[in-house]
């Protein structure tokens, strides 16, 4: 709200500079934004949170002000010199939405001559960011920004009847408001009717037919109070946010309507004269009673740690408008119903604080029983798979839990989502990661290789949702930073790569039986991905990016990627227990090259080796993988290079012997193979 | 001993001499030595003569040919370590290197800069007795709004508007949503530091994201007050600003604290004597915070007479942004790793 600092000063004096007035408002809970210079003064750019309606007005800010600098508050004088005619003979008003309309308070002004407002009025509207219309229109306006209350004057000779009927819209009326837009109305908004039609969409804006004109000799003038839900709801509804109804979404107290309406027929006839119809209707059917809260010296100055006595309290809550009784233990305090966020004792206790000021609380450290942080299971388990991914030469990204819709796979949809590019819940990693590679290749980085550990949501059965954690990477180009005399293709990842990162994970984790099963997988290569199982259980899908994919998604080369079931690997990865104690002995080292089918898998040939090896093999490695001449086609030849060792003595030649003899005789019986010399 | 035989055996002592001396590589010096000392060498056959002498000569000729020998064979020695040396000289200077050629190395991983600063800000409570707890993104919107006390349909929340998902669920526009879900089953005391991404359903510019993340903290226990408050907060702000940090209280309201606080801490910039960063306050806010209020303990089911709480929360976002000096939050989530690889 802009609130003009001359204006404040009609109502309480102050005598601290218009900077320092802004910080100690700030301070105490109404944040100046701004203070802007006007050819009408200072005025303050002031956010007012949500619970504070009584400060979304000149004098309730006043009220602050005198409270925080204990300076005398004066209120504004509303003096009405009342006429002879009785208003009940000039208009007729009912309510039949009560829950809606708590109260309708009205006063008529006969023989008005409408024209300019004084300059004087004209100015604090402006500097208030408010346009001066006409002597009755600004006067509504003034009182509105002065007390908070909206109010809304209508040529009571274009009312129908003279008559005002708050209910319900009817289905299909429509209204042309003061803007001069047509809307549409429906029954759950409420309207000021006359006899006839809708002359106001009630607490939002008014109705063009009824509106204060040059030509208006008679005013009704509507102080009312209207239920903050039905008006919230309207005014979204229709799409207009006004003064009126900025205010009464937040709360309007309904005890301050006849005040505002004595204050503004009394503005009304000092700049355009007629007469003020003796009386008012005032239908209260929701009356609001001030509320009466205790408030404890000893609880308060618990709560704020510091030092608060029952004088201070007694001091800062009268000077808040509040009224104040001693009692026994505790001060009985009467909550007037414009502060309607006071319902119970912490928020007096807030009030206190406020004002006395919360540079006064000390700073301790929680004492009282220690305990043991911790951080959660999953970020425990999340920072063991950052370790080793990090290790591995990974970049963490960040990428978006909403997602366009992407093929392969039901995902969740966002009910109002933004734009088609966030519309729904990512149930895997994997697109983000081709994301992130895509729009960078866009940006001209060729080599990448990147990982994210986040939440994925699938939707389950029975309409429920699945959210838990995945982890998942992508790999383009090579591992390496740019160089010089290198071969890059030499360096360049692949599927092996790949699949190297996921077993040092699986191999750091302490998982020893997780197996790749070649398996079509949407989205990759057809020969080239697998799923990764452990005891029957999936951990997780590993391969190449479909040419169509890659090429859809504009990637800058054959990428490789993995996403791994994180609960799954938490639940597998155990506290590694021991270790392979060292041989004080020689090893023994001997080659062997299979030549088999080039369809027998590499992991059957290596499980029978094993077998055959028996408890003297101590390692296993791959050399080299082989087709072409001098092997017939459909042959391949695996080179192994075998070391077998004991703990226990120097291994003699023959018993070595007798275990490769053992290898090629059960890899010629199982596999039919042959074999090489190396 | 004849005078032919000395004669001999000076010319072939002058002979290797100048031979051994004019030697310039190894290589020639094994041949130098083959040739005087080898099996067939000229010494060696000198050697052989020794028999064809009278018995009488024999002595001195061996004698004396065993002296040519010894003092070829450390003629050729001591030759031979200087030109080794030369030659080592010669080969090391070949090798020679630019030691100002990039250097090579392979990329190493690094974590972004979000999470990292959520690991140090959740490092900084745990060690201050937190339990870090997780929750689902997709919340329930009484954990997101009833729990936490948002009055119906209220205007404070227009700072949370929301997507929703059903009719009942969201996505989380606050991790202060798992309050509800950890007092449900915990009996005070405890400490709990929640984590993660939050929504909003606001437009994508350089000061909004509709995605953003959050740490939130609350204490619950007999006596906890608004000093605890601030010294938990000073602690906190001190750990990941540096040690002149202090924390400043401005009233503010968020529905599930009472009283409510906006917090803020000394401008790590210019130490509090104004600067643009703090827009000459010295001061920069951080976030919102304040005693949980007593409806959500009782709520739960918590003698909100003899247990209080305290809650705050933070945007990890504005915590990278002015650590790092970010200026654009859209950077944090476009996964450009030419900003990535900066960290
Ligand atoms: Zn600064």
């Amino acid at each position: 709200m802009l609130v003009p600092v001359e204006w404040l000063k009609e109502y309480t004096e102050f005598n601290v500079t218009i900077e320092e007035l802004a910080d100690r408002l700030t301070m105490a809970g109404l944040e100046v934004e701004e203070i802007e210079e006007t050819p009408y003064g200072a005025v303050y750019s002031t956010y007012v949170t949500p619970n504070r309606p009584d400060l979304l007005s000149v004098f309730g800010v006043a009220r602050d002000i005198s409270a925080l600098l204990g300076s005398k508050l004066k209120a504004p004088e509303a003096c009405v010199t009342q006429g002879e005619t009785d208003i009940n003979s000039l208009a007729k008003i009912e309510i039949e939405s009560p829950a809606n309309c708590p109260r309708y308070s009205s006063r008529v002004i006969t023989g008005v001559k409408v024209g300019e407002s004084p300059a004087w009025m004209q100015e604090r509207l402006i500097a208030a960011g408010m346009r001066p219309i006409n002597n009755v229109v600004d006067a509504s306006n003034y009182v509105l920004l002065e007390l908070g209350q909206p109010l809304h004057t209508f040529d009571c000779d274009l009312l129908a009847e003279h008559k005002i009927i708050v209910r319900q819209a009817r289905a299909g009326e429509k209204i042309t408001t003061i803007d001069g837009e047509e809307r549409q109305l429906d029954p759950a908004t409420l309207v000021i009717a006359d006899a006839v039609q809708p002359v106001a969409i009630a607490g939002i804006m008014g109705g063009f037919n009824s509106e204060v004109n040059w030509q208006t000799k008679n005013v009704l003038i509507e102080s009312a109070n209207f239920n903050r839900l039905s008006i919230r709801r309207s005014a979204r509804r229709i799409g207009l946010a006004t003064e009126a109804s900025f205010r009464y979404e937040r709360g309007v107290d309904p005890n301050l309507t006849l005040y505002a309406l004595d204050r503004v027929v009394q503005l009304i006839q000092e700049t355009g004269g007629g007469d003020i119809a003796r009386g008012v209707i005032d239908l209260y059917p929701g009356k609001a009673e001030p509320r009466c809260i205790d408030i404890r010296p000893g609880r308060t100055s618990d709560l704020l740690g510091f030092k608060v006595t029952a004088k201070q309290i007694e001091g800062y809550l009268t000077a808040l408008g509040m009224s104040v009784k001693h009692k026994a233990e505790s001060l009985a305090v009467t909550v007037p119903t414009f502060r309607p966020d006071i319902t119970r004792e912490e928020d007096l206790i807030e009030e206190v604080g406020r004002i006395y000021g919360y540079e006064h609380i000390p700073e301790t450290l929680l004492c009282g029983e220690t305990l043991q942080g911790k951080d959660s299971p999953e970020g425990a388990f999340a920072a063991k798979l950052y370790e080793i991914l990090i290790s591995s030469g990974l970049q963490e990204v960040v990428t978006g839990t909403m997602t366009p819709a992407y093929e392969g796979g039901p995902q969740i949809p966002v009910r109002n989502p933004l734009n088609d590019e966030v519309c729904c819940l990512r149930s895997r990693l994997v697109p983000g990661m081709l994301n992130v590679i895509a729009h960078n290749a866009g940006r001209g980085v060729r080599d990448m290789a990147v990982f994210e550990i986040g939440h994925v949501v699938k939707p389950s059965s029975g309409g429920a949702f699945e959210e838990k954690f995945s982890v998942a990477a992508a790999i383009t180009g090579t591992l390496w930073e740019e160089t010089w005399n290198v071969d890059k293709a030499s360096l360049a990842a692949d599927f092996f790569l790949c699949k190297g990162i996921t077993e040092h994970i699986f191999q750091r984790l302490g998982i020893t039986n997780a197996e790749y099963k070649a398996e079509q997988l949407p989205g990759f290569h057809p020969t080239r991905a697998a799923s990764i199982e452990s005891d029957g259980k999936r951990l997780g899908v590993i391969g190449e990016v479909s040419d169509s994919l890659a090429r859809q998604m504009d990637l800058p080369g054959r990428t490789y990627v993995f996403e791994l079931d994180f609960e799954e690997l938490m639940k597998r990865s155990g506290m590694r227990a021991g270790y392979a104690p060292l041989s004080r002995y020689p090893a023994v080292d001997r080659d062997l090259a299979v030549v088999i089918s080039g369809d027998t898998a590499y992991s059957r040939v290596e499980s029978l080796i094993r077998e055959a090896a028996g408890e003297l093999l101590s390692c296993l490695t791959l050399f080299d993988v082989y087709t072409g001449k001098p092997l017939q086609p459909g042959q391949k030849s695996l080179a192994f290079s075998i070391i077998f060792r004991s703990r226990e003595r120097t291994l003699r030649d023959a018993e070595v012997d007798e275990r490769m003899n053992a290898i090629r005789a059960l890899l010629a019986a199982e596999l039919g193979a042959a074999f090489r010399d190396t | 001993m004849s005078e032919n035989t000395q004669k001999v055996l000076e010319s072939i002592k002058k002979e290797a001499e100048e031979q051994i001396a004019a030697a310039a590589s190894t290589v020639e010096l094994a041949h130098i030595e083959t040739e005087y000392l080898g099996r067939k060498g000229k010494v060696t056959e000198l050697l052989r003569k020794t028999g064809e002498l009278p018995k009488e000569d024999r002595p001195a000729w061996g004698q004396n040919v065993n002296k040519l020998k010894n003092m070829v064979g450390a003629l050729i020695e001591s030759r031979r370590s200087t030109v080794a040396a030369e030659e080592e000289a010669s080969r090391l200077s070949q090798e020679s290197i630019d030691v100002t050629l990039p250097g090579r190395f392979f990329r190493l991983g690094r974590r972004h800069p979000l999470t990292a600063t959520i690991d140090e800000i959740k490092r900084v409570f745990i060690g201050l007795g937190f339990e870090v707890v997780e929750g689902p993104e997709v919340e329930e919107y009484k954990f997101n709004f009833d729990a936490l006390n948002y009055p119906e349909d209220h205007p404070a929340m227009d700072a949370q508007m929301s997507f929703y998902i059903t009719d009942d669920r969201l996505l989380r526009t606050q991790t202060t949503a798992l309050q509800g879900r950890v007092m449900e089953h915990k009996k005070p005391p405890f400490r709990i530091c929640t984590v993660g991404r939050c929504f909003r359903y606001d437009a994508l510019d350089a000061t909004h994201s509709h995605t953003f993340h959050q740490v939130d903290c609350f204490a619950v226990d007999e006596k906890i007050n608004m000093a605890d408050l601030k010294g938990t907060l000073s602690q906190f702000a001190r750990e990941l600003f540096g040690p002149a940090s202090s924390v400043r209280f401005r009233p503010d309201y968020f529905p599930f604290v009472e009283p409510g606080v906006e917090y803020a801490i000394t401008c790590f910039v210019c130490q509090g004597k104004g600067c643009p960063l703090c827009k000459m306050s010295g001061w920069i806010e951080i976030g919102g915070a304040g005693l949980i209020h007593p409806t959500i303990l009782e709520r739960f089911g918590i003698d909100s007479e003899k247990y209080t709480g305290f809650a705050f929360g933070l945007g990890i976002e504005r915590v990278g942004m002015l650590r790092y000096g970010i200026d654009d939050i859209r950077l944090f989530l476009e996964d450009d790793l030419r900003f990535l690889r900066q960290f």
